[in-house]
């Protein structure tokens, strides 16, 4: 597989598709990209939110990006509530939102939940099972997750979710380098991200040409160019300042 | 409120924790985020405090998984859950309200709960805003449940419910809270006026401590200049010197 490089974020962003499903890593996504899908022409996203989300994931219900939202919380943290999300989600016919929804469909996750599906498709097992969960509502409002009795032991029931293949993936790591390979630093759960998603798309603060799999230094932390399908650089820069537009 | 209440709560919820070794505080936690600081800083640095929203250590979490992770081994003692809706049971409620069918109030979301409800040994409800419409006799929806049958694992549950009028504690086998003390300036009759469930109370319930004066140094000297750092806006409100 051939990394492809772009000259910009916009340029990058333009190979997502309307209808797509895209996960986003909690804050980890440049806000020149987020300010590029807020510009796009794109929508009807099934946005999943890895495994909550914040002002980006707002902006996108504002600006009408999205259609269905698979999260475990939408906040702004000590900025308050999302106020587009909820006001999205807010005087709606409980089914029509939950189920069928002529506006933002919203699927109610837990937060161990989505990372569970994650795990599921990428070790390409059928489900994933996970504690906790029973006497929730959000079980019984999600069909698709089943209650089992653990094969292993008598009566005791465990919650299995089926996996989580999201279309695209957008998040923003410090270096790659000019082979495709991308350092991500700490959030290991990029890696997750990285190995289901069908296209995973990076900005990056800087592109070197040292090959980083051979740096001892950053090899641990770095993912293959097998994963990464197209990379442009940008550096992250004041966040408020790029979406202020779109506020 | 004040500061002097706030302290009051950090203070009581850091008495909760003494013997919980490991603690993992969620999104939009400070005041229980405050309150685990200040039980490592006591413990002299013999407890794993894992902060989610921090990014410096020691707070930082490891992963966005490791709090999952260690909960699930049965790991982490303690964790603090809330809820915009609370009620007698112990359930709580972080998706909606509903009225007629509609959703009429959305909140963020369940984040961990659902999870970490069932597979921590103790959890410590938290909710500023002791009223009628928070605290109910039952949960428009339930986000996590407070109790189990026993088909179900469950390692703990509630403990604690603590709130800006007082203190409960959740006893599991009844599945009821009793009142187990009153913070300075409230009373017993202002919390049965406020709490929309049933709840046991004697009429000698204890007055929440307030924290000593060492206690008092140590979270202005110390907790503080930490809690800047992962809540800079709710710090400087209380603390703005």
């Amino acid at each position: 597989m051939t990394t492809k490089f772009y000259s910009n974020c916009k340029a990058m962003v333009a190979t997502i598709t309307s209808g797509s499903s895209l996960a986003l890593f909690k804050n980890s996504v440049s806000y020149e990209i987020g300010a590029q899908l807020l510009n796009s022409a794109v929508t009807d996203l099934h946005v999943i939110t890895v495994p909550t989300g914040g002002l980006l994931i707002d902006l996108l219900i504002k600006h009408q990006k999205i259609s269905h939202i698979e999260t475990s919380g939408v906040s702004l943290g000590e900025d308050g509530p999302a106020k587009n999300f909820t006001a999205a989600m807010e005087g709606k016919n409980l089914i029509d939102s939950e189920h069928r929804g002529n506006g933002i469909k919203i699927t109610d996750a837990t937060c161990p939940a989505i990372y569970a599906g994650l795990q599921a498709a990428e070790k390409g097992i059928p489900f994933m099972p996970i504690r906790g969960l029973l006497g929730s509502d959000i079980l019984q409002k999600r069909e698709e997750l089943k209650v089992i009795n653990n094969p292993f032991k008598k009566d005791d029931l465990i919650v299995c979710v089926p996996p989580i293949v999201p279309d695209f993936t957008f998040f923003h790591v410090p270096l790659a380098d000019s082979q495709g390979n991308i350092f991500i630093g700490s959030d290991s759960e990029l890696k997750l991200l990285a190995h289901v998603s069908k296209k995973t798309l990076v900005s990056a603060d800087m592109i070197v040409e040292t090959n980083l799999l051979k740096d001892p230094d950053y090899k641990n932390n770095t993912i293959s160019n097998f994963y990464i399908d197209g990379i442009t650089e940008t550096i992250r820069k004041n966040e408020t300042l790029i979406l202020k537009p779109f506020l | 409120m004040d500061t002097n209440k706030v302290e009051i709560l950090i203070s009581e919820i850091c008495n909760m924790l003494k013997n919980s070794n490991a603690i993992g505080v969620g999104v939009l936690s400070p005041i229980p985020g405050a309150a685990s600081i200040l039980a490592k800083i006591e413990a002299k640095d013999e407890k794993r405090v894992i902060i989610l929203g921090s990014e410096e250590a020691p707070y930082a979490p490891e992963s966005a998984t490791e709090i999952f992770d260690i909960a699930g081994q049965g790991k982490l003692d303690s964790f603090f859950l809330s809820g915009g809706q609370i009620d007698g049971q112990a359930n709580i409620n972080l998706n909606y309200l509903t009225s007629k069918n509609q959703i009429s109030k959305r909140w963020s979301g369940a984040f961990g709960s659902s999870f970490l409800y069932m597979v921590v040994p103790q959890i410590i409800l938290f909710k500023l805003g002791h009223n009628t419409n928070s605290l109910v006799e039952k949960v428009d929806f339930v986000t996590a449940a407070g109790s189990s049958d026993t088909l179900t694992f469950r390692r703990g549950g509630a403990d604690y419910l603590i709130t800006d009028l007082c203190c409960f504690k959740f006893d599991r086998r009844k599945g009821i809270f009793k009142l187990k003390s009153i913070h300075p300036g409230n009373s017993l009759e202002e919390i049965k006026a406020k709490t929309g469930f049933i709840f046991d109370y004697s009429a000698q319930t204890d007055t929440t401590s307030a924290p000593d004066k060492i206690r008092q140094k140590t979270i202005g000297e110390k907790v503080v200049p930490e809690l800047m750092k992962i809540y800079p806006k709710f710090a400087m409100t209380y603390w703005k010197n």
